[in-house]
């Protein structure tokens, strides 16, 4: 069934993958654009090529982030906003955008620096307040109160910036893949790559955690607290990164783990791994298909259509887990 | 002996990990540097100290090559307007929010709507120019194409939104014209002298709270060509938040209220003040303005001159103009 998943999911993706090749807003003679590369096609045909593989790695990395903090935490709707990294990285930017002596000064270290900072500030925030033992009801309380916090310091921030700054903002948190290059690309996917090698070697530990505290004892040597720490320090920097880029991705992380564990099953992140990494992406392109007009012709934000597909599925699993509770 | 091994192995693995991710951070400066350029850029041409002192408009033009551009797109919208009085939109290709544009030539193509540009069709019309706003060079950052960023919507000044003609000129080899246009239009702007008595506020709420725009913003200074005084914000070129209370004090203590609506006919403009109204304290007298149902935001690129003798007449004759007309609340 797992093996039969992946594969589908994986002709799925190639399917959406061809799609994002050949539509788009202006229609382009693909055998001609892949001829000549240098092309006015060519370079139409580059461009879908970068959204294709930019919304593969986004798609999978999210889905992965998401995957990882909803095991740790123990909780189906859990994800990077809830645990404060994302306000985190929103902060950064905002210092960036918003403060103009910030961003003239500072500008050489460029955007992406400064939201991972954000991000990072807020993880030790987290795991600082949070103490030892790491209790994680604890941290999912700090993460939304760091979340409340980071918007009332943009909120400030926005009501000292200029114009130019405000409207920078507010675009970027609009999420869009028009600003990445092949060089950011290339980065964020070796991000991925690392993230995902972490994932796999933890995940057989994420198994045990999700069992319970006694079972964990049992069966690993490990401390217990160095990992969850380690977990969501990579997380961290994970979702800052992928941040920066492309602004805050809402409903991904959330949405695919939680679709996959009720469609096939299975909680258990070994096999769930290669499912979240195709069906992250297969959203994720699906929304960009959506988003840069190629099936509508309307250009939408990125964040507006991942928000329509993700919230009747958050509240669909709400509406779930208050009934189990009832029952 | 093994637990040892053990965390050596993962002490090495977060220090690879670490190494890793550092590379990223180097692959990240590069695109960075892409960035860091336009940015630096778009922050000479965009500040608002640049535009002030617009007789520096080579700061802009240095960057772009001294020719005539045939295949320009226009992301910047009312850039649309210098290029109309120039007689040279026929160098133009695509522009943003087509549609807010009227007597456009049909050779110019949308190539997005709102704040959403389409890429590819900006690819498809193979630009040789871009004209954009600082905040949407990121996303145009990895075209090949020459770039000119600018801000034009921050110039405040109605007589000053004339110099980017000059800008404008060079590019399409209409120095000549651009000349005749500015000193021709420079002829129809009137000097009214303020008058102190006749004080204007425009107070807007976003749902956030109550603003008040800057002495340094276009309404304002549009209120002071006028003939009157604007109620605004010392040295602030946006508008800012005020309280609650100085919102009751400001309303209570103006001549006029100045009210720009956005609704497609007057019909209802009363529901979309209502935040002023539920206040009580209101002027009896206040002045709409019909942006969204004129060419108002069209002339006042160019045209301010039109929106300035249309507000005196109101403010000072009573009378209905183009834009503006005296409505009374209590009615």
């Amino acid at each position: 069934m797992k093996n039969r998943g992946v594969i589908i999911l994986f002709f799925v993706l190639l399917a959406l993958v061809v799609l994002e090749l050949l539509l788009g807003s202006v229609d382009i003679d693909l055998l001609h654009a892949f001829d000549r590369f240098d092309s006015v096609e060519g370079n139409i045909l580059q461009s879908r090529l970068l959204r294709a593989c930019l919304s593969i790695v986004v798609g999978a990395s999210c889905g992965l982030i998401g995957l990882g903090i909803q095991t740790l935490f123990k909780n189906p709707l859990a994800g990077p906003t809830t645990l404060g990294v994302n306000s985190g990285a929103s902060l950064g930017v905002g210092v960036f955008y918003l403060i103009p002596a910030v961003s003239s000064q500072f500008e050489w270290l460029g955007l992406s620096v400064f939201a991972v900072l954000g991000a990072l500030f807020f993880l030790f925030l987290l795991i600082a307040v949070a103490g030892k033992s790491l209790n994680l009801t604890f941290v999912l309380i700090i993460g939304l109160l760091l979340s409340y916090g980071s918007y009332a310091m943009l909120e400030v921030l926005l009501q000292l910036s200029d114009a130019v700054g405000m409207k920078n903002y507010v675009f970027w948190g609009m999420g869009s893949f028009n600003r990445v290059n092949f060089y950011a690309l290339g980065g964020l996917a070796l991000i991925s790559v690392v993230g995902f090698g972490f994932m796999k070697r933890y995940a057989s530990w994420l198994n045990v955690y999700a069992l319970g505290d006694a079972e964990l004892k049992l069966l690993t040597k490990k401390s217990v607290s160095f990992n969850k720490r380690l977990l969501l320090l990579v997380f961290g920097v994970w979702i800052g990164l992928i941040t920066s880029f492309v602004g805050p991705i809402a409903f991904v992380g959330i949405v695919v783990p939680n679709i996959l564990k009720l469609f096939f099953k299975t909680s258990n992140v070994n096999k769930l791994l290669p499912m979240t990494v195709l069906f992250g992406a297969i959203l994720v392109l699906l929304a960009d298909l959506i988003a840069r007009g190629a099936l509508g012709g309307f250009i939408l934000p990125l964040n507006a259509v991942l928000s329509v597909l993700g919230v009747p599925v958050i509240v669909y699993f709400l509406i779930k887990r208050i009934s189990g509770v009832r029952s | 002996m093994v637990s040892n091994w053990l965390r050596i192995k993962a002490f090495l693995c977060t220090w690879c990990a670490v190494f890793l991710w550092g590379w990223c951070l180097v692959l990240f400066s590069c695109s960075a540097e892409h960035s860091s350029v336009s940015k630096r850029h778009a922050l000479f041409s965009v500040g608002t100290d640049t535009i002030k002192t617009f007789s520096t408009d080579r700061v802009v033009l240095s960057t772009l090559e001294n020719k005539t551009y045939n295949r320009i797109v226009l992301l910047a919208t009312p850039f649309y307007n210098y290029f109309q009085a120039l007689n040279a939109e026929t160098n133009v290709v695509g522009v943003l929010n087509h549609d807010r544009l009227t007597h456009v030539g049909s050779h110019v193509k949308s190539v997005g709507q709102g704040d959403q540009i389409d890429l590819e069709r900006i690819m498809a019309l193979d630009p040789d120019l871009i004209i954009c706003n600082s905040y949407q060079l990121d996303q145009v950052k990895s075209f090949d194409q020459v770039k000119l960023v600018c801000d034009e919507y921050l110039e405040s000044d109605p007589l000053r939104r004339l110099d980017f003609l000059s800008l404008i000129a060079p590019l399409v080899g209409a120095n000549e014209k651009a000349e005749n246009v500015i000193n021709d239009k420079l002829k129809c702007f009137k000097t009214y002298k303020v008058n102190a008595e006749k004080m204007v506020l425009k107070l807007d709420n976003f749902g956030s709270g109550w603003y008040e725009p800057g002495c340094d913003t276009y309404v304002s200074n549009l209120i002071r060509f006028a003939g009157a005084k604007p109620v605004c914000v010392n040295g602030s070129e946006k508008s800012e938040k005020i309280s609650d209370e100085q919102a009751i004090l400001a309303l209570g203590s103006q001549n006029f209220l100045l009210f720009m609506d956005w609704g497609l006919s007057k019909e209802g403009y009363q529901k979309r003040m209502a935040h002023i109204l539920t206040l009580d304290n209101y002027p009896a007298r206040m002045i709409y303005c019909n942006t969204t149902q004129s060419d108002y935001f069209q002339q006042s690129v160019l045209n301010s001159h039109l929106i300035i003798n249309d507000l005196h007449e109101v403010l000072f004759n009573g009378a209905k103009g183009r834009f503006f007309e005296i409505v009374s609340l209590e009615e």
